[in-house]
């Protein structure tokens, strides 16, 4: 147990920056009285304190970079941007007593393009209330992350956030609901229910989604179901584990129906939007893994992950007709393409695999390589992304990177089947929290 | 002939007088480090601020700060950064064998377990945490002395077998109240590896737990650890501290 | 008469040029891949098999534990008679021999340190090791005279910062566990000898053993180089049963007859056992001896290699069908233009059996003649393949053979395939040469083709 515990000390020991040194005189160190005496009063509960605050505590992350990039399409000029950005968040905690919070916090970005005028976003990306009955069940309302599933790149069992994961970019936050979460947690077993609020007419249209999580040997499964009149109702299961120095995870979905609408074959004018209610299948599993060598020569850190998705379509051809058509808009019916969404054009293939390495601090140099791929197996398309961050100059983190995409025309990633490369350098300014 | 004999059985008295009494004077050191491991052993919940400072002329100085929750039974461990600031918020909660990191920022809850991980080490030396100074080393030697301004025994010792990592161990403790100030770790051709300083102490209830630990890696030059722990506190943890709940709740 | 048939049918081939070089070559690119393939896993499983050696430092590891009175299993070989006695008696087909005592260690240097593979190593015993490292600081010179010397890869030296003639120090473990330090002379820096990123450091074995808590005449593995690779698995045999102690015999005894006894329930032929209940180690008096050789090592990669073949085949065979229909109709089309010419020669007196053994024999040229040209064409690209020295990263290095390709060629092999696709060529070439046989002459010669 002891070893456990300094070994979480070590993972934690992330060397951050300067600090003052030892502040005190060895040889004096031991001339003072050795024993403090420290009160404690009965009712001192430390672990209230921390849920206290007398004043609202404001904070927030500030990422200011300049990026400039030049996008090749086969068969075009060259297109080169530059942007300069400024993004982060704001938050505002208030904690008054140890059953209540209230919390907010807003995503900004500001950028300047060349050529462009300044454009600015600000979003409200979380807006919740914390209480709690008997520090027994736990509440939170309002609009608020949520993360069900265990999945790296693809997590289909996350059936209540509203944001999708990027592969591209897995590590982004996600858009949550607006929800009311209950919270009961029994030993290492979790209960939650979620009343999903999002896009409601009527009370009646209020999503019902409860979750379990249990903790058997040194897995964790967890078991949910999202119910909403007028959707497909789904069921979802997920697991995390390890094995030797890999960490394990897998999500299985079905569910009833599709909220997806299908594209059929080409009829007489037009392409038929299907709707379907068989029962869809939806499974991913994958393993991450990190290496950290002591000298430094192999900091690894490695995650891939397999998705087969219920929902694609078991014949590509079909839906690759169906964007050229697009493609060549004019020659469809309008009518019918106005029950797809662009939702229904993404998530095509059957088979997905998302693949991550990243080589810290390269052969002990002060590079680090990253290449992150996306890949519809089904339609044989993809995109990867590469990038190599460079040493550290005068506080500022330059990087270059390269990416590109590949498959046929009208496959997912194959666009209309020009390659894309794109090749950047970007450099963090400053960054940090406060 | 008769002189010699005698003066013989007066030195082998002697010697074994002086013997006697150097067994009588190490029961005496042998219950101070007894004392000593009993106090170690905790018995009851846990809570404090720790701080640790880590000197490294290669990596540089680093700093972390973080509010650590121990129950009693030692299967149940909550840890929550403070700083540094790009840290703050995450947590750890352990469950014996379950380890779950909390990312503020995505509000995800990440599970691992830890056996495997620990596995390897610990495969060949398997006994290696379970030791303590009064059943794993005994006492080759004591004298007193002072450190600063405290009066000591500088107590010698030596492992009984091979299976704790540092055979040979110095330890000065203060005559009154058996704290431990320092301890120097030595290899097993007598060469100092470490030493340990713990200038300040705390008692809390009945616990007296040390506040100050300096930690110098005698091998590696300028290489030093400090630890200072405050806002201790033994009194019963509430059960929904050791949850994802609360970890959610505390952290922004 | 049979030499007629030959002549007409090779003529025939040389006639249609075009469509003979086709069918050559489809041949040829089959028996090429085959060829290849073959050439180049049988070249791999060498490589493999040389460089494991080299970088495992034999080609028969002895290793030894012993189990100590605190209960702890230690990798030890203290000297026995058993050991020397059958070193004796094998004498004459040991290359080599190394007796090395091995650790992990820290190396530190003023505030600087890094993680070391390091060999404790009898310089006297092992004359030839010195002359092998390639030295680009120091110098080796003084490694006898120097009971504290070190010689180090440099890497691990330039990482330390540290200059030949400075001492470095060792952290490292005893085989209990404890910890230690030790002061060491850095001699030499050393090029990374085997290229393979597994390189280690040296140091003397009495030294080193101190430090690990070994006496100076023991050691921790036995290495063995073989003059005759043929022997390995005897002389493996041999070591294993003569070191092996008649309790470890007893003990085996009774561990089959628990797996007999025990109940295993099996999915899919997987046996499934309900968690495997952590072995428990009875302790043990004396040294236990696990005796390994380089073949058991190379079995895995053998396995997967004969895999490879076997698809490399299944290829050949799929490249052999295509051709064989390919032949199949060329011939039938060849008996089509050549309706008059049978009617001809049948009228001037040849019998059916020669008709087909005209048709047959081309068939045969074309098999015969498409094989050899893989096979050269094969030759040919190995060769040039072979001469390129690749300067891969270590871990390819071990497929190759100082960083070029090595290609085996099994005679045995090439004529089986051989054979085959002559087999196969006369197969697809038997329907029609027969059809064309069966021709009447009066029937053939009123064609208008």
């Amino acid at each position: 147990m002891r070893r456990t515990i300094c070994f979480i000390l070590l993972l934690l020991f992330i060397p951050a920056g300067m600090v003052s040194a030892f502040d005190f005189d060895f040889d004096d160190l031991f001339n003072d009285d050795l024993l403090i005496e420290v009160e404690e009063t009965v009712d001192a509960k430390p672990e209230e304190a921390l849920l206290v605050q007398d004043r609202v505590e404001v904070g927030g992350s500030y990422n200011l970079s300049f990026r400039a990039s030049r996008t090749k399409v086969k068969g075009f000029e060259p297109e080169d941007s530059l942007i300069l950005s400024l993004g982060g968040n704001l938050f505002l905690d208030y904690r008054p007593n140890p059953a209540f919070r209230l919390f907010a916090k807003s995503n900004y970005g500001v950028q300047a393009r060349k050529d462009e005028n300044l454009t600015s976003s600000l979003k409200l990306s979380e807006l919740f209330a914390d209480f709690t009955y008997d520090n027994k069940v736990f509440f939170r309302g309002g609009k608020q992350q949520a993360a069900w599933g265990v999945g790296y790149f693809f997590s289909p069992a996350d059936v209540i956030s509203v944001g999708r994961i990027d592969p591209q970019d897995p590590d982004q936050d996600l858009e949550g609901p607006l929800a009311l979460k209950v919270h009961y947690p029994k030993g290492s077993s979790n209960y939650y229910t979620y009343l999903l609020f999002d896009g409601l007419d009527t009370w009646r249209d209020i999503a019902v989604a409860p979750k379990v999580e249990m903790v058997m040997g040194r897995s964790e499964l967890g078991f949910g179901a999202y119910l909403q009149r007028g959707k497909v109702p789904r069921l979802m299961a997920t697991l995390s584990s390890s094995l030797g120095d890999f960490g394990l995870f897998a999500e299985a979905v079905v569910s009833k129906g599709s909220d997806k609408g299908f594209v059929g074959e080409l009829g007489l004018l037009d392409y038929p939007i299907r709707e379907e209610d068989k029962l869809f299948f939806h499974a991913t599993a994958g393993a991450t893994y990190s290496l950290n060598d002591p000298d430094n020569l192999f900091n690894l850190r490695g995650a891939v992950q397999y998705y087969f998705n219920g929902e694609g379509y078991e014949d590509q051809k079909v839906i690759a007709n169906f964007r050229e058509q697009i493609f060549h808009a004019g020659l469809f019916n309008p009518d019918s393409v106005a029950h797809v969404a662009q939702s229904d054009l993404s998530s095509t293939g059957r088979h997905y695999i998302g693949a991550l390495l990243n080589w810290d601090r390269l052969l002990n140099t002060k590079l680090s390589l990253s290449g992150v791929l996306t890949a519809n197996l089904s339609d044989r398309s993809g995109v990867f992304r590469s990038v190599l961050s460079l040493p550290k100059i005068a506080g500022m983190s330059p990087s270059v990177g390269v990416s590109f995409n590949y498959g046929d025309a009208y496959t997912e990633f194959g666009l209309h089947g020009e390659r894309v490369t794109t090749v950047f350098a970007a450099v963090t300014i400053r960054s940090g929290s406060f | 002939m008769k002189k010699i004999t005698l003066l013989l059985g007066t030195v082998l008295i002697a010697l074994l007088v002086a013997a006697a009494a150097s067994a009588q004077d190490f029961a005496e050191i042998e219950a101070i480090l007894a004392r000593i491991d009993a106090r170690t052993r905790f018995d009851t919940d846990f809570s404090a601020v720790m701080t640790m400072v880590v000197e490294d002329p290669e990596q540089g100085t680093s700093k972390m700060v973080v509010r650590q929750f121990r129950r009693d039974d030692g299967d149940h461990f909550l840890l929550l950064i403070q700083e540094p600031i790009t840290q703050k918020g995450q947590g750890y909660l352990l469950e014996g064998d379950n380890l779950w990191f909390y990312d503020p920022s995505s509000r995800k809850f990440a599970h691992t377990s830890l056996k495997e991980t620990f596995q390897d080490s610990d495969a060949r030396n398997a006994d290696f945490a379970q030791w303590s100074y009064s059943t794993s080393y005994a006492v080759e030697g004591y004298g007193e002395g002072t450190l600063g301004s405290h009066a000591v025994y500088i107590i010698d010792l030596a492992a009984v077998d091979d299976t704790v990592p540092f055979p040979y161990v110095k330890m000065w403790v203060t005559q009154q109240g058996d704290l431990v100030l320092k301890v120097e770790e030595y290899s097993l051709n007598r060469r100092l590896m470490r030493s340990s300083l713990f200038p300040k102490y705390a008692k809390v209830g009945s616990a007296v737990i040390p506040v100050q630990l300096v930690f110098i890696d005698e091998l590696v030059e300028g290489k030093r650890t400090q630890v200072a722990l405050s806002e201790i506190s033994t009194s019963e943890i509430p059960d929904y501290v050791f949850t994802k709940a609360y970890i959610e709740r505390v952290n922004r | 008469m049979m030499l007629t048939t030959m002549r007409v049918a090779f003529r025939n081939i040389s006639r249609q040029k075009k469509r003979s070089f086709l069918l050559v070559g489809a041949i040829a690119f089959g028996m090429l891949v085959i060829t290849l393939l073959n050439a180049l896993t049988g070249g791999v499983v060498e490589n493999l098999r040389v460089n494991f050696s080299h970088a495992l430092g034999g080609h028969v590891f002895i290793i030894g534990r012993e189990f100590t009175s605190s209960g702890q299993v230690i990798l030890k070989i203290a000297p026995d008679e058993r050991l020397d006695q059958l070193l004796v008696e094998h004498d004459s087909v040991i290359e080599s021999l190394t007796k090395r005592s091995r650790t992990l260690p820290t190396l530190i240097f003023g505030s600087k340190q890094t993680m070391q593979l390091m060999y404790g190593v009898d310089f006297l015993a092992e004359d030839k090791l010195l002359d092998s490292l390639v030295v680009t600081d120091g110098s080796l010179e003084h490694v006898l005279e120097y009971h504290d010397a070190i010689i180090l890869p440099k890497p691990s030296g330039e990482r330390l910062g540290v200059q030949p003639g400075e001492t470095i120090l060792v952290k490292l473990e005893t085989l209990t566990g404890q910890q230690n330090v030790g002061e060491f002379r850095v001699a030499a820096f050393i090029e990374d000898q085997e290229q393979f990123g597994i390189s280690a450091a040296y140091a003397h074995r009495t030294y080193l053993n101190s430090l690990l808590n070994l006496e100076a005449d023991e050691y921790q593995v036995l290495n063995m180089f073989l003059t005759d690779l043929a022997v390995l698995e005897d002389l493996a045999r041999d070591f294993r049963l003569g070191l092996r102690s008649p309790d470890e015999l007893e003990e085996e005894f009774a561990e089959v007859e628990e797996e007999e006894m025990g109940l295993t329930v099996t999915v899919g032929n997987v046996p499934i056992t309900p968690t495997p209940e952590p072995e428990e180690i009875r302790p043990w008096d004396g040294t236990r001896y696990e005796v390994m050789h380089i073949n058991q090592i190379m079995e895995p990669v053998e396995q997967m290699v004969g895999v490879l073949n076997k698809v490399a085949l299944v290829i050949f065979l799929i490249l052999l069908v295509v051709t064989m229909v390919g032949i199949t109709n060329t011939f039938r089309m060849i008996m089509i233009e050549r309706t008059r010419e049978i009617g001809t020669m049948r009228a001037f007196g040849m019998q059916k059996g020669q008709v087909r053994s005209i048709f047959l024999w081309e068939a045969a040229f074309l098999g015969i003649l498409g094989s050899l040209a893989g096979v050269v064409l094969g030759g040919v690209i190995a060769l040039i393949l072979g001469s390129i020295t690749f300067n891969a990263d270590p871990s390819l290095q071990f497929f190759l053979n100082h960083g070029q390709i090595t290609f085996t060629f099994a005679p045995a092999s090439i004529v089986f395939n051989l054979c085959l696709v002559v087999f196969t060529s006369l197969l697809a070439a038997y329907r029609p040469a027969t059809a064309a046989a069966r021709l009447s002459p009066l029937e053939a010669l009123s064609s208008h083709t």
